[in-house]
């Protein structure tokens, strides 16, 4: 198990490699670059010099060498073309909110989610279960963003309850994070009712009961665990999605998380700032992937097994 | 109800109700054992065996099972009329079942030998580690190595799992055991095994036993009375001898010219002719009439009723 753990985080190289490769790619080949954004009206002359002093005028193969050996070789994420700050700097100031954001996000989502999702099951084509299943479809096509705003519309607007925008005191973080959070929600009692509801067919659920438990116990000790799988699955998705995916709920209430940055730099085309972004993100991301596998194989000792007998084979 | 008498299930009716179709599983069975007695239930699959197993546990899966009708007395007190707390004391306590399918019935993420001390905790309120000493002295008993405690059920041969089903069953020392085809993923030498230890079980607590079974061998050596189930009717009801030595229903007699005999040299088995009845649209009269090769006018008419063949033997044709 110990060793699989390792030969994941080794794994992590290659990927995180690929991505900024491929970010580093697809921001190359957009229209219009940093030096025209710091330039403004300018001149062309003007804009062609700043372009050479900034090194944007080197061939593609240069400058993503350049990249990947600073922030590979000499851990360093360089400075942000536009702003000019430290962007390791910019990151360290940032990700902890995106981070705490996404936290509070997964745990409403799950604490919610799953009891949810187990009450929907054992009620199933009753009116809790309908309420619950509506509740979910509803906020599974539901937008983050529209949500957010009519949230802001709501509760800072029209009552007055809460800051529209912001940071501070926890009445900062309630319209977020629930903006945040209810998609997941509704994916997790989605992915609950519907896994518990295989799970609580089976026979071995009915020889539980069998044995005089009570259905909390039936339910707590051997319905729920095996149904948790897939749930632990599509949470860490979820989890994933919430890290970078909160960018668009940052905007809407000027939190400075990481999403907020790699929307400003994107506009700015200041590649050094989202690559530094994308970088840390997928980074996390793949962290999160990799607990939630671990999670299963906690959970399953089938999965477990996967595990070490896909070691030996090596 | 004789005074005597320890289980007695009146007229249980059992349905299944789907959105399409009504499955009439049982259908009005009467069933009486003494303590310590052993009844043999027998018939083809779909009869309704394991439905009424369940009933009488109180463990049907409802919707879509139904309970239309009836009374189940154990020990004179009506098990359907039990709240459920009551009923949980009961069950894997005093009522007990061995399930059917042991590729199924074992949790695949709980290690088997908790699986035995977890009703062991539930019933006789011991603290964990004397549970757990329990159970795994229950897994000796059948057989499986203690040390295999802690392994799941995936680790474990299809008739390991039965045996660990069986240990979980029996471990509480029930009174009534309802065993729903114990031994069919057991090889002979264990499937000994396992029918003495029910033997034993039954001499030392004074169980009553169900074996539900296809297997007349395991029906000869171990039951004191056979109930044989056709379509969800008890179709002839007795004494083990004289089910067998004086088979009164076309459909039991059907049912052992179907098996091989050690001592007659018979050149071919002889099937019983067609399919047992769609539960969803029983005839009217005696369900097995279609098939019966007596049958005439009045048998599709109407209800036949048990009657009386000889003492305490009963069969439900007109013959
Ligand atoms: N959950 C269910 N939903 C609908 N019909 C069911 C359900 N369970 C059982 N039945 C039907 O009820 C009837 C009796 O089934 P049961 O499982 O009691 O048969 P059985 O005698 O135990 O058969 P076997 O020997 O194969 O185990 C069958 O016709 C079966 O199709
Ligand atoms: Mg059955």
């Amino acid at each position: 198990m110990i060793r699989y753990v390792f030969r994941r985080l080794a794994l992590m190289i290659p990927i995180i490699i690929g991505v900024t490769v491929l970010v580093f790619t697809i921001i190359w080949f957009t229209p219009g670059d940093a030096a025209e954004v710091l330039a403004g009206n300018a001149p062309r002359e003007q804009v062609e010099e700043l372009r050479r002093l900034m090194g944007l005028d080197r061939p593609y193969i240069v400058q993503l060498g350049d990249y990947l050996y600073n922030v590979f070789i000499r851990h360093d994420f360089g400075k942000a073309l536009v702003n000019k700050t430290s962007i390791s700097a910019d990151i360290v100031m940032r990700f902890p909110k995106s981070l705490i954001f996404a936290v509070f996000g997964i745990l409403i989502s799950v604490f919610a989610g799953i009891p949810l999702g187990v009450y929907a099951a054992l009620h199933q084509n009753k009116t809790g279960d309908s309420l619950a299943t509506a509740f979910s479809l509803l906020f599974v096509s539901t937008p983050g963003f529209w949500l957010a705003l009519m949230l802001v519309l709501l509760f800072a607007y029209r009552l007055g309850w809460l800051p529209p925008y912001g940071m501070g005191g926890v009445e900062y973080w309630i319209m977020p994070v629930l903006a945040n959070c209810f998609h997941g929600v509704a994916i997790i009692t989605r992915q609950t009712r519907s896994s518990m509801l295989e799970v609580i067919r089976s026979d071995f659920v009915v020889m539980a009961r069998s044995k005089g438990l009570s259905e909390g116990e039936v339910i707590v000790r051997h319905a729920l665990p095996n149904a948790l799988i897939p749930i632990i699955a599509v949470a860490g998705m979820n989890f994933g999605g919430m890290l970078g995916g909160g960018l668009i709920i940052e905007k809407v209430f000027s939190i400075p998380g990481i999403g907020n940055y790699l929307v400003t730099a994107v506009g700015q085309r200041d590649f050094t700032a989202v690559m530094g972004g994308v970088i840390i993100t997928s980074l996390f991301f793949s962290l999160v992937m990799l607990a939630a596998d671990l999670g299963m194989a906690f959970v399953d000792p089938r999965v477990k097994e996967q595990y070490s007998t896909a070691r030996r084979r090596k | 109800m004789s005074q005597d008498t320890f289980l007695s299930v009146r007229g249980l009716t059992v349905e299944y109700v789907t959105k399409y179709e009504t499955v009439q599983a049982v259908n009005g069975v009467c069933l009486d054992l003494s303590k310590g007695q052993t009844l043999g239930l027998v018939g083809e699959t779909g009869a309704g065996k394991t439905t009424i197993a369940r009933a009488v546990t109180r463990i049907l899966q409802s919707p879509p099972a139904a309970v239309r009708g009836g009374e189940i007395f154990l020990d004179g007190v009506d098990l359907l009329k039990l709240p459920e707390r009551e009923m949980c004391h009961m069950r894997g306590n005093r009522i007990s079942m061995i399930f059917q399918d042991p590729m199924t019935a074992l949790n695949p993420v709980m290690c088997v030998g908790n699986q035995i001390a977890e009703v062991i905790r539930k019933h006789d309120h011991v603290s964990a580690a004397a549970a757990r000493q329990q159970a795994e002295m229950s897994l000796e008993l059948v057989g499986i190595p203690a040390q295999r405690y802690g392994e799941y059920p995936h680790q474990f041969s299809g008739g390991m799992k039965q045996r660990v089903v069986i240990a979980a069953a029996l471990a509480c020392g029930p009174d009534l055991l309802l065993a729903d085809e114990p031994t069919t993923a057991l090889d002979v030498t264990i499937q000994a095994q396992m029918l003495d230890m029910m033997h034993r079980l039954h001499d030392l607590k004074e169980t009553s036993t169900v074996i539900i079974t296809h297997d007349m061998g395991v029906v000869a050596e171990m039951c004191d009375y056979v109930a044989v189930i056709y379509a969800g009717e008890i179709v002839e009801y007795g004494a083990l001898e004289d089910v067998f030595d004086h088979a009164a229903h076309p459909y039991t007699v059907g049912l052992f010219a179907a098996i091989p005999s050690m001592w007659e040299d018979v050149a071919r088995l002889t099937p019983i002719p067609g399919q047992p009845p769609d539960p969803t649209a029983l005839p009217v009269g005696c369900k097995f009439s279609p098939r019966c090769a007596y049958m005439d006018g009045e048998c599709g008419a109407r209800p036949v009723e048990m009657k009386t063949v000889g003492p305490g033997h009963t069969c439900r044709c007109l013959r």
